[in-house]
């Protein structure tokens, strides 16, 4: 590699720190503590991993705002005074100033069993730092959205009644930076369904980042639709700390973006909990999609369920290396973990690693990972029926994203977004 | 009796081939520079091509680095250490056997390779490889009644010129990696095979190394070649004394497939593991690819390794003809402090061809176990398919075990499938069998030698019982 | 503790009526659980033993302690064979020297060739009683001879062991393991349950056909068709751990018309505590 090219991500970088130091009226560019986990992601800190970052460094951090534009909630949210469908259910949007406002523009009215944390405590990186061993590279979407002031929501939950908590940004103006954190602290036996609506529409960068502390016997369903657009970066993260008998899932269907990277990093403190990782990868176009889980058990008896399914058509490029680390105080642990992919594109192309580290013999671990196109006994079957072949090739690929999307919530099912990747897939963009 | 109370080392076996022989031998001062590398071209009288192989190589290895990807850790190996040539001193020429030492021939005989006449292993042709030189190849006669050349790479190097131009390097590049080069520039011995358009070889071919010096490396490089519709079975052994150093083992091995011609590579690998505190033990750090060059050819690698203190060991097939078939079937066994990074890499260019990967993997003790593989689908691999099966099995609760599948796919008419699953030997199974009168030690080697049965069933008959003996003996100390 | 430090028995002649098998008091319990709670029991050369109970009632769990299953623990009490104290031997050491237990539940052991195991095993017996061991080919003449009784294909020999087998065919496979150790004295638990009415015959012949004046048997049951085929000399009930009446054949069927409550009720309540 030229000195040509790896300089210009990193001087992108440090142009986007100073600005972003500015934005939090600090002087110097603050790069965070402890360099060592700090950083782009190279080729060699991460051979296999490696995503080709452009799509982000295009951005033009001079010209960086956080401006938003008005989601397009479903009718049921709109029309529910102050964003609560039901007393159980906060809706709130992400406003230009970095405010989270109800649908209807309004401060958020707490339903009962959510109370903000004090603004002191909410600062990034408490969970993350309890869940990743110190001395690895941070995820770059934590890096960033760790460095970019704001905005913030921390959030306890209680109460064994579920909450519903959605969270919609929309990104319309290009150049956006939007880099939400969300802290959320799940008292014992506490419920949280967390809906995220992310979508970009235009030359702009999402970032959200969710760190979660479950309290023994807590549970928190967060599922996220992402859907953006060439030209798009998002960097997601959730860091999540799991006690004893909690149950975390997760949900994310992704697609439409130039550039994602999506790193869930969970850590069972104690083991005797429970991980849903369910993801689709939907890479069309030019879209490169990339998924880096990690599940570590730091106790007996944990379980973890995963799947992860990508589609890479046209050029798209899905990527997928998730690891699970079972170490020897994790004896019983009964993980399992599925990569599926569709590749259905000569220019199209799938990368996949499932990765097990085990030092505990009383374990039952297991991982599966398949590539291939359409079944043809399966089109052939469909054809047979009198449906032409593109339809049934449309039919199959709708089929292998439901198996993911049927686990989004009833609600994430009205947001018109998520009828367009079912209804037809997303033409050729350049 | 619980399994883990009977995993307990319950009998420290020592290890069978652990003893030195007495010779003289010569050997070159330790260390690496350019007229080292002449001086061993030199020594062993080579034309100005393969002197020129050497040059170029260790002009690469200069600018590398050692690969550190790999879940291994030893301490850094000082290459200035290392004596890059060693060799028996005997007689100048060895015309025949009868001129061989007969301290040799001796050693062999101990490993349990007869080279003499009458004791010879019948149907088993057999190149002896002590340090770093081949001192005899059994049956030679027998196999050039059939066109079969089967010599020491040296010998090939001065009679079969232009078939080791041609092919040396062809397959692993003298750059492919940091061991690779630094085995293309010092490279002192090996074996050759070449099978002519045709030909079944008559008989398994097998080569023997044996390391016996406690500061040279070992650095052999083997060629085998087989013509349109040839095919040969070929087994590799080795064991080495037991020091409490380390001595590196950086071989390279190549060997090309043309239409319809078969090649079947079988290795049992009894290097020294280094006592059950991890102290001393070979450093294995092997280069193993075979090129499918032809339409329908067939590479099949089989491993049984056992030994040394590091292995770093992919053994690959480059899937370049159309509807050729690689295959790779492995046992990794580690217990103590051993350490196996191993796996495989098949890479499919070819439309129609296919791979599969059946990977055993036994971790005990302290030890590490990983499996690393790579499956990748070109864009021209239209109908190739793979099936990865890679086991994983733990015995008590201090070993780790690995699993890194990479699968890069670029084509939609390819298919990868890959499975991995961990097991441990169940208290349930155990006790079934011991309520059928069979001792814990015995059942644990039954319940292992089980998991394995998918690879052993690929092993030439001669071979794979030695292959379960050998396992029964490494598990031994293991078992409580 | 390994096999090779104890001393096997030797195999003296036996005669009808010899005691066999002797259990006194045994308590034994799993993790903290007591199983067990005072277990007497007494099996003589030449009888057929039926046990009998509900689910829950400790049947398996004498079973697996007779053969020395490590996840129980015995507390107190003693099994005595042949005179011997049995709880010192490893499981393999009392499959020698002749107890056999037939699993409710046979695992699935994959990869281990089937034949090879019953060889092994086979010959571990012979072993100790010092007989010859058998070369492979003797032994698959052997095995074949012998596989008639429970009328199974050869073809079972080169598969797994119990891999893949149905029900009935693990049964019929625990039941050729007894037919080749040859045992003093065999523990079918729960050998009937699961098979249809063919197989339940094929394996009530089997089992008739190894009963000897010479040999003890001990048949854990839930259901009297068994006992239909084969008839027993002792109808033990077994509740809550403890063996609460003894009969002949017609307790079974007294059982069988009326269940297991009148004898619990009968024997008192505070057995039925879990």
């Amino acid at each position: 590699m030229s000195n040509v090219t790896q300089s210009r991500p990193r001087l992108w970088l440090e142009t986007l720190l100073q600005v972003l130091a500015q934005w939090s009226g600090g002087g110097a560019a603050g790069q965070p503590a402890g360099a060592r986990d700090w950083g782009l992601p190279t080729r060699r800190s991460e051979a296999w991993r490696f995503t080709d970052l452009r799509c982000l460094t295009q951005l033009d951090p001079t010209r960086l705002h956080t401006g938003t534009a008005a989601p397009h909630w479903p009718e049921a949210f709109r029309q529910a005074p102050s964003g609560q469908v039901s007393p159980r259910r906060l809706s709130l949007q992400l406003d230009g100033r970095g405010h989270w406002l109800s649908p209807q523009g309004e401060p958020p009215p707490w339903p009962h069993g959510l109370m903000p944390l004090p603004t002191g405590d909410i600062a990034p990186g408490q969970v993350l730092r309890t869940v990743i061993p110190s001395g690895t590279l941070l995820p770059l979407g934590a890096q960033l959205n760790g460095v970019t002031p704001g905005p913030s929501l921390g959030l306890q939950v209680s109460g064994p009644d579920p909450v519903h908590l959605d969270l919609a940004i929309q990104a319309e103006h290009a150049q956006a930076w939007l880099a939400p954190h969300v802290l959320l602290v799940l008292q014992p036996g506490a419920r949280l369904c967390l809906n995220w609506h992310v979508a970009a529409t235009a030359q702009a960068a999402v970032l959200p980042m969710v760190e979660a502390r479950l309290g023994l016997g807590a549970q928190l369903e967060e599922a996220t639709m992402a859907w953006g657009c060439p030209g798009a970066a998002f960097l997601g993260g959730s860091f999540i700390h799991q006690s004893p008998r909690s149950v975390y899932r997760r949900t994310n269907a992704t697609w439409g973006w130039g550039l994602s990277r999506d790193e869930p990093f969970v850590r069972q403190s104690q083991g005797q909990a429970e991980t849903h990782l369910h993801g689709l990868a939907v890479a069309r176009g030019q879209s490169l999609l990339d998924t880096h889980s990690t599940v570590y058990f730091d106790g007996p008896a944990g379980r973890l369920r995963q799947r992860h399914q990508a589609l890479a058509d046209d050029r798209g490029h899905s990527v997928f290396n998730g690891r699970v680390v079972v170490p020897r105080v994790a004896q019983q642990t009964d993980a399992s973990q599925l990569s599926r992919n569709l590749l259905l594109s000569t220019k199209a192309r799938i990368d996949t690693k499932p990765q097990l580290e085990i030092v505990a013999d009383d374990v039952q671990c297991t991982h599966g990972a398949t590539v291939s196109c359409l079944q043809a006994d399966e089109l052939f079957y469909l054809q047979s029926r009198g449906i032409g072949r593109d339809q049934a090739s449309r039919l199959l690929q709708r089929g292998f994203c439901e198996e993911i999307l049927q686990r989004l919530p009833q609600s994430a099912l009205l947001w018109p977004s998520l009828q367009s990747l079912l209804e037809t897939p997303v033409p050729d963009q350049p | 009796m619980s399994s883990a109370a009977t995993v307990e080392a319950l009998n420290k076996t020592p290890y069978r081939y652990g003893f030195v022989t007495d010779i003289e031998t010569e050997k070159i001062s330790r260390g690496l520079d350019e007229s080292v590398v002449r001086l061993i071209s030199s020594k062993k009288q080579e034309p100005d091509f393969m002197r020129q192989f050497r040059l170029k190589a260790y002009a690469q290895w200069q600018t590398m680095a050692e690969p550190d990807w790999a879940a291994l850790k030893y301490p850094s190996i000082d290459y200035q250490d290392i004596v890059y040539y060693s060799a028996p001193r005997q007689k100048e020429q060895k015309a025949s056997l009868e001129d061989v030492d007969p301290v040799l021939l001796e050693t062999f005989d101990k490993l349990g390779i007869p080279l003499s006449e009458q004791k010879r292993l019948s149907n088993v042709a057999v190149d002896a490889v002590f340090d770093s030189v081949s001192i005899a190849t059994t049956y030679k006669q027998k196999l050039a009644e059939h066109g079969v050349v089967f010599c020491s790479m040296g010998e090939a190097v001065k009679d079969h010129p232009e078939l080791v131009e041609r092919y040396l390097g062809s397959v692993v590049p003298i750059g492919d990696n940091f061991f690779a080069a630094l085995n293309s520039a010092v490279f002192s011995d090996g074996s050759f095979v070449y099978i002519p358009k045709g030909v079944q070889c008559p008989m398994e071919l097998s080569t023997y190394f044996r390391i016996n010096s406690d500061d040279a490396g070992q650095f052999e490089r083997t060629l085998i070649i087989a013509e349109e519709g040839a095919s040969v079975s070929y087994l590799e052994g080795c064991t080495a004394p037991m020091f409490d150093t380390n001595q590196l083992h950086a071989a390279v091995v190549e060997l090309v497939a043309l239409d319809d011609a078969s090649i079947k590579y079988s290795t049992v690998q009894n290097w020294y593991a280094g006592d059950e505190n991890g102290k001393g033990g070979i450093y294995n750090f092997v280069t193993k690819r075979g090129l499918c060059k032809g339409r329908r050819s067939r590479i099949s690698w089989t491993q049984v390794e056992t030994g040394s203190a590091i292995t770093w060991k992919y053994p690959g097939c480059v899937l370049r003809g159309q509807d050729s078939v690689g295959e790779f079937y492995s046992v990794a066994l580690t217990n103590h402090y051993q350490q196996a990074d191993t796996g495989t890499k098949m890479v499919h260019i070819g439309p129609g061809s296919r791979s599969t990967i059946i990977s055993k993997g036994i971790s005990s003790g302290h030890s590490v176990n990983s499996y690393r593989g790579l499956v990748n689908m070109g864009p021209q691999a239209r109908g190739a398919r793979n099936f990865s099966q890679c086991d994983s099995m733990l015995i008590g609760d201090q070993a780790t075990a690995n699993t890194h599948p990479y699968i890069q796919s670029r084509q939609p008419e390819a298919t990868v499938e890959h499975e991995a699953s961990t097991c441990h030997i169940s208290e349930d199974q155990l006790f079934y069998l011991q309520s059928r009168g069979i001792e814990p030690e015995a059942a644990v080697s039954m319940l292992v030698s089980g998991f394995c049965r998918d690879v052993f069933n690929q092993l030439p008959m001669e071979f794979a019982a030695e292959a379960d003996k050998l396992l029964a003996l490494k598990l031994e100390g293991s078992v409580g | 503790m390994t096999s090779t430090e104890t001393t096997p028995f030797r195999e003296a002649p036996i005669q009808p009526g010899d005691l066999l098998l002797s259990i006194e008091n045994l308590h034994a319990c799993v993790e903290e659980n007591e199983i067990l709670r005072g277990v007497s029991l007494q099996i003589r050369a030449g009888e057929i033993h039926a046990l009998m109970g509900r689910n829950g009632s400790g049947k398996s769990t004498l079973s697996k302690v007779v053969a020395g299953h490590p996840a129980y623990t015995v507390t107190a009490g003693s099994i005595h064979y042949r005179g011997q104290d049995l709880l010192g031997l490893a499981p393999e050491d009392r499959a020698r020297s002749g107890v056999f237990l037939g699993f409710q539940y046979p695992v699935e052991i994959p990869g281990v060739s089937n034949l090879e195991f019953l060889r092994v095993s086979c010959n571990a017996r012979r072993q100790h009683r010092g007989q010859e061991e058998l070369d492979t080919f003797a032994f698959e003449d052997h095995v074949r001879e012998t596989m008639a009784i429970v009328q199974m294909d050869p073809a079972f020999l080169e598969r797994s062991v119990n891999e893949g087998f149905s029900g009935g065919e693990k049964k019929r496979n625990e039941v050729l393991q007894m037919a080749l150790l040859e045992p003093l004295v065999a523990i079918l638990d729960e050998t009937d349950s699961g098979l249809d009415i063919d197989a339940l015959r094929i394996v009530a012949n089997g089992v008739k056909k190894l009963a000897l004046p010479t040999t003890a048997t001990l048949l854990i049951t839930h259901y009297q068709r068994l006992l239909d085929a084969i008839t027993p000399d002792f109808v033990h009930v077994m509740a809550a751990g403890r063996i609460l009446r003894t009969g002949d054949k017609d307790l079974a069927m007294a059982l069988e018309q009326r269940g297991y409550d009148w004898i619990e009720e009968a024997d008192g309540s505070d057995t039925l505590q879990p």
